[in-house]
């Protein structure tokens, strides 16, 4: 019996990788990255592989170039890996079908996901992998984490054997992401199964210079058929070859498998055949079913390409009657999904066919449960049972989803389950995973722990769901009966219904600050009367005043495990005691002793702080004070709300039956309000000087300012309090700075900027501006957009209402400032195309799209394609406008030409055509022409009839593209050049944050020398690319590098420059990021950005062709000589100090090196503007 | 607006970010301990989209 430990899939799978590889060529992708950050950090460390060597770990451009480099390394005879998912392995199909047709041993691990549609999912499915069953890799499939580490090797082994590539595939997020005590496979157990002379075979017939040949040639008619026919043998062996590895790998973890593996009944009649972690649930749902007689089954494919009749029928009980195929895909379309086709092919032809009937199951994630495979084994008892069926899910457009049967009651084993809710960087999520580890590594239970985010980065709410059981645990779907439920955050229980998953008699925490005798006026009453009438032992603790009394600030998550440890029971309190304390001393004994010592105390506090509430007796009768009826929009009740609530799985298909198209409406994060902010910026009027900072900072828009008119100023409450406006053309307007106090995040950064002699904005507490601020605020934005300002100055763009706004983004964001601002300034004929990332996650993840439009309807139209693509997408949009309005410039030329035209229609069609490029004016002559073009005018003149039904184009677009730097740097760098180089007339926004933050901080060539980022684990040793001195070669290009902190005036005036020049514009801003560990605090992210420019770690320029052709500089330097000190900004942010935490003497090397080439690269600068 | 929407839904007063360590004159922004600093940047880290 090997080590037990508690892992997570990728981990496991990593684990059994490690090994085997040579090379690993990597990129990251979610959920697969982890993967190849922690097979980089073994390497790091120094960990071994079966050849003594540590694994030489390679970050690629994208995942197409990850399939190369991994195409040219197998080539060269080394054994290769790689970690992917989802649209990733899309890109290495090409590389796939090269690797098997030569023969070539590699591994792709894969925590498999579903594909961007009508919508991007990070979740898990099978519809990448299934999308490359016709290239002739061998398909493994595991079900669980310790299924990923056994057929992790495996898959390993019999590449090596078979000659063939393989994919070793499982559920993202349900395996990938889901702690289980494993066996641990040693690399000592499994080096006597190598096929030590198939690797010297391998390594014989690799491209060498001492025995050369050639590969890849081109091939004529004679003969390419032929050559795909002959390599039939391999395939055909495959099977036995991966049937005998899992037999003698058995042999040696006593855990046996078998290319396909029958669970259940031996005389079973209704059958499910199906891949991954559904197979658990399964195989739980059908001990269900034993117990009452049933003669049921299931197959559970593990080897699914080559696909083996044999190995099939060897486990395929002969009494079957009928059989159930679950594919985890969709191909619309198609007769039928692949495993359900595979399965109806076996049969085809035989004399004795059972029923075989196919439906599909857990797409992007959905939870497939033991009712909804009852209602598989239901529909099986049906004479005729339902084909091309759906579960989990309410079809009430085509029908197709089947019943549930909602009395199901798993069998009770023992095991205990819980929930945690935690509110996202509280640290309950680690807590968790912590607790499993305690209980998983050191006691004989089983663990199991799931982690649902919501999709905010920062903040939003998670929810751990932990099963500890004496028995093995195959729940692979979440806890919805749960014996132990806490809710760590009191806001929570405003909005979801905590307790529903309590059986009666089950325990409900909740960290809070209420008295325990007058704890039911804070309780919705559901939530009392489902603790009475279910019996529930409800406990109260104040963690907060706790870790605030114990020196932990706010940090909460200790206390919360403690409690739980006590009050669950699942081991004795001094062995919890004991437990938790060595696992403190493991986890922050480097971070210092204080911070061990709080983190004893919390163990010592939590385990005797709590108390019992009693439950009065009148909870049973509690009622719901009636609910005000909102008036909202039909999407935001129907949907938005109901998703809010976390019951979006309660939506029935047809819920989105007018948007099959996946196209949702704008502004509806207005409708949020998540109340996110400990405090918020309280005016004060006397001291406010109406620069308008605070306002263009603000990475949420929630923080503005306002023009009043004298009839405005009437209707204001009383508590609305202006002052007189100060600036030219503002003489007759009351002005007022306006907070939203329920969607400001309270990051502080509009406080910590004020230039006000004495500060016009001082953080309040929340609760109290909540109370006074939310009316003003609502009255604030029925105000008129007034137009008498410079909309293309600092001051003047904060008049007018941001068309980006309350976005999911982290507080103090520093990306969002500027789209926010680049909205103020074009947003109501704004085009954006958003590369995949954070700023697609933050601007438009369902039902909350920040993007929004004016009081005319008009706003950005926003749309993500894929990550690697958005240059390309965006260029589209532009072709795509540009030639239906060159129509309509062509419609407008006849029409002046045509006599029949009345002469006012002409005079506004000549305006048009004079001035209908020019940024200032086009809208106004634009809205002429439309204002013209009534019935009546037009009558039945045919080509007027044409130009107002293509009205909509009259208006020049502004045409973005946006994204980060793994986008622009890395994967879409080919697609950033090619637009740039188109000449036309579009605009790149690239959002640097150095590094890829959506997908956990992977290091992009973007990051400088010195940083740590994933993929860098030691440090980045190569200095980052210069995107915008590149893009300068052209010539033609506008450029310019911008920190807004450090000059607010070059920011906007880039960003007006950059639009108006009339050919390709690209913009490079620096954004701080939560994930720089910047130790001020996300209050002064906006401030950091001058850090960066005044120690020339960022410099500040624009390109303008313009200035050329006048005979001037087209290069301006913006940024002045460096005068603070490099070192000590490097030294304010943890993604660098760490390193001279861990490393000082390389951190000194790598961080003298990052000077070197910032002071180069301003002297290169300098050079430039001929200073 | 109704009461109940008044209510926060998510407040971060236990956020990681939010660590209140010290407050700057003048404008009371709060500034975070290193611990918790580094608490939100491995949040995020963890936390892939």
């Amino acid at each position: 019996m090997g080590k037990k430990i508690t892992v997570d899939g990728n981990q496991a799978a990593a684990n059994a990788a490690y090994p085997f590889t040579e090379v690993a060529t990597i990129y990251p992708i979610t959920p697969s990255s982890p993967m190849a950050e922690i097979t980089d950090e073994w390497s790091s460390k120094g960990r071994k592989n079966i050849f003594g060597q540590e694994v030489k770990v390679f970050e690629l451009q994208s995942e197409g170039g990850a399939a190369g480099a991994m195409h040219g390394s197998l080539a060269a005879g080394a054994l290769t890996t790689t970690f992917t998912a989802s649209q990733g392995l899309l890109l290495m199909i090409p590389d796939l079908y090269k690797m098997v047709g030569e023969l070539l041993p590699g591994v792709l691990h894969v925590s498999s996901r579903a594909l961007a549609t009508h919508a991007l999912s990070i979740f898990g499915d099978h519809q990448d992998v299934m999308a490359c069953r016709q290239t002739g890799v061998s398909m493994l499939a595991s079900s669980n984490a310790q299924e990923a580490m056994d057929l992790g090797v495996i898959a390993h082994l019999a590449a090596i054997s078979s000659r063939l590539p393989v994919i070793h595939f499982f559920d993202g997020f349900r395996t990938s992401h889901e702690y289980r005590d494993i066996e641990e496979i040693e690399t000592k157990d499994i080096t006597g199964l190598v096929d030590w002379k198939a690797i010297d075979e391998f390594r014989k017939k690799a491209l060498n210079p001492v025995h050369p040949v050639a590969r890849g040639t081109a091939q004529n008619p004679d003969i390419y058929f032929q050559g795909r026919e002959v390599q039939n043998p391999f395939f055909n062996h495959a099977p036995d070859i991966f049937a005998d590895y899992m037999q003698k790998l058995g042999k040696i973890t006593g855990r046996s498998y078998r290319p396909f593996d029958f669970y259940g009944h031996p005389e079973a009649e209704n059958v499910i055949i199906a891949i991954g972690s559904v197979c658990d649930t399964i195989k739980e749902t059908i001990d269900y079913l034993l117990k009452k007689d049933e003669k049921v089954g299931l197959i559970q494919v593990r080897l699914y390409r080559p696909f083996s009749e044999k190995y099939f029928f060897n486990v395929l009980p002969t009494s079957v009657k009928k059989i159930s195929v679950l594919d985890r895909t969709k191909e619309p379309g198609a007769p039928g999904e692949p495993l359900y086709l595979d399965v109806c092919k076996m049969f085809l032809g035989m004399e004795k066919q059972p029923v075989i009937v196919g439906g599909r199951y857990g797409l992007g994630s959905k939870d497939t449960t033991p009712s909804q495979i009852l209602a598989v084994y239901e529909n099986m008892q049906k004479h005729e049972p339902k084909n091309n069926f759906t579960i989990g899910i309410t079809d009430d457009v085509t029908y197709t989803s089947l019943e549930e049967d909602t009395s199901y009651s798993p069998v009770d084993d023992g095991t205990i389950s819980c929930q945690f809710w935690g509110l996202g960087s509280d640290g309950t999520v680690g807590a968790n995973k912590s607790a499993c580890k305690i209980i998983g590594d050191n006691t004989d239970f089983h663990v199991q722990a799931y982690f649902s985010y919501d999709s905010k980065k920062s903040g939003g709410t998670t929810v751990s769901h932990l099963r500890f059981g004496k028995n093995p645990i195959r729940s692979n779907y979440l806890v919805y009966k749960a014996d132990y439920v806490a809710c760590h955050n009191k806001s929570f229980l405003n909005h979801y219904d905590i307790t529903k998953a309590l059986k009666p008699g089950g325990i409900f925490v909740l960290n809070c600050d209420y008295p325990s005798e007058t704890i039911g006026e804070y309780l919705p009453a559901k939530i009392k009367k489902f603790i009475a009438l279910n019996k529930i032992r409800f406990y109260i603790i104040d963690a907060e005043k706790i870790a605030s009394d114990i020196g932990l600030g706010n940090r909460i998550n200790m206390i919360m495990q403690s409690v739980f440890f006590k009050l669950a029971k699942i081991i004795p309190e001094q062995d919890a005691i004991r437990l938790l304390k060595e696992s403190i001393h493991k986890s922050y004994g480097r971070k210092g002793k204080n911070i061990e010592e709080m983190n004893f105390k919390a163990v010592d506090r939590g385990m005797n702080a709590f108390s019992q509430v009693t439950v009065p007796q009148d909870w049973t009768q509690a009622k719901e004070e009636s609910e005000h009826e909102e008036n909202v929009p039909e999407f935001i009740s129907k949907i938005q709300r109901v998703m809010a609530r976390n019951e979006g799985d309660k939506l029935p298909v047809s819920a989105f039956s007018k948007m099959e198209d996946g196209a949702f409406p704008l502004g509806t994060t207005a409708y949020e309000k998540r109340g996110i902010a400990p405090a918020v910026p309280q005016w004060q009027i006397d001291k406010c000087i109406q620069c308008g900072r605070c306002a263009y900072v603000c990475p949420h828009a929630t923080i503005r300012m306002f023009l009043l008119d004298e009839n405005e100023k009437s209707k204001a409450p009383e508590s609305y309090k202006t002052k007189k406006a100060i600036g030219k053309g503002l003489e007759n307007y009351q002005f007022r700075v306006q907070v939203s106090p329920l969607d400001c995040t309270g990051c502080g950064n509009c406080a910590d900027i004020c230039p006000a002699k004495e500060k016009a904005l001082i953080m309040k507490p929340a609760s109290q501006e909540i109370e006074s601020e939310s009316k003003n605020w609502e009255f604030s934005i029925t105000l008129s957009e007034k137009k008498n300002t410079d909309r293309f100055t600092v001051k003047g763009s904060q008049f007018i209402r941001p068309l980006m706004e309350f976005s999911g983004a982290c507080p103090g964001c520093g990306e969002t400032p500027y789209i926010r601002l680049l909205t103020q300034l074009f947003g109501e004929r704004m085009m954006i195309a958003n590369a995949t990332g954070c700023s697609s996650i933050w601007g438009a993840s369902a039902p909350s799209i920040a993007y929004t439009t004016n009081a005319a309807g008009h706003g950005p139209s926003w749309a993500n394609s894929l990550y690697e693509d958005n240059a390309e997408y965006g260029f589209g949009m532009y072709l795509g406008y540009m030639q239906i309005r060159a129509r309509l410039l062509m419609l407008i030329n006849d029409a002046v030409n045509d006599t029949s035209v009345d002469e006012n229609i002409k005079m506004a069609f000549n305006d048009w055509l004079e001035k209908r490029n020019n940024n200032l004016l086009t809208q106004s002559v634009s809205d002429n022409v439309t204002k013209l073009l009534t019935n009546s005018a037009i009558g039945n003149n045919n080509i007027l009839m044409q130009i107002r039904s293509l009205s909509d184009y009259l208006e020049k677009r502004s045409v973005w593209m946006v994204g980060g730097d793994g986008w622009a740097y890395d994967i879409g760098y080919g697609g950033v050049d090619h637009v740039l180089a188109s000449g036309e007339d579009v605009n790149i926004f690239v959002m640097n944050t150095e590094v890829y933050s959506n997908t956990g901080g992977q290091a992009s060539k973007a990051t400088p020398t010195g940083a740590v980022a994933k993929f860098a684990y030691s440090g980045k040793e190569v200095r980052k690319k210069d995107l915008g001195l590149m893009a300068i070669s052209y010539g033609n290009v506008y450029v310019a590098q911008i920190a807004m902190g450090a000059d607010l005036n070059q920011t906007i005036r880039a960003m007006v420059e950059a639009e108006s020049y009339n050919g390709p514009s690209i913009i490079i801003g620096y954004a701080p990021c939560i994930s720089h560990g910047i130790k001020s605090g996300m209050s002064s992210s906006i401030h950091e950005e001058k850090k960066a420019v005044d120690c020339g770690y960022w410099n500040l320029y624009r390109y303008d062709p313009r200035l050329e052709e006048k005979g001037e500089t087209p290069f301006q330097l913006d940024s002045k000589e460096p005068s603070q000190s490099y070192i000590d900004f490097l030294d304010g942010e943890i993604r660098y100090s760490q390193l001279k935490n861990s490393s000082p003497d390389r951190a000194e090397k790598l961080f003298d090196e990052s000077q070197k080439h910032a002071e180069r690269t301003y002297k290169v600068y300098k050079k430039l503007s001929n200073n | 607006m109704d009461n109940k929407e008044h209510k926060p839904v998510e407040n971060h007063k236990t956020a990681a970010w939010a660590n209140v360590e010290d407050i700057k004159n003048g404008s009371n922004v709060a500034k975070p301990s290193q611990y918790q600093t580094k608490n939100a940047k491995e949040y995020v880290d963890e936390n892939e989209k």
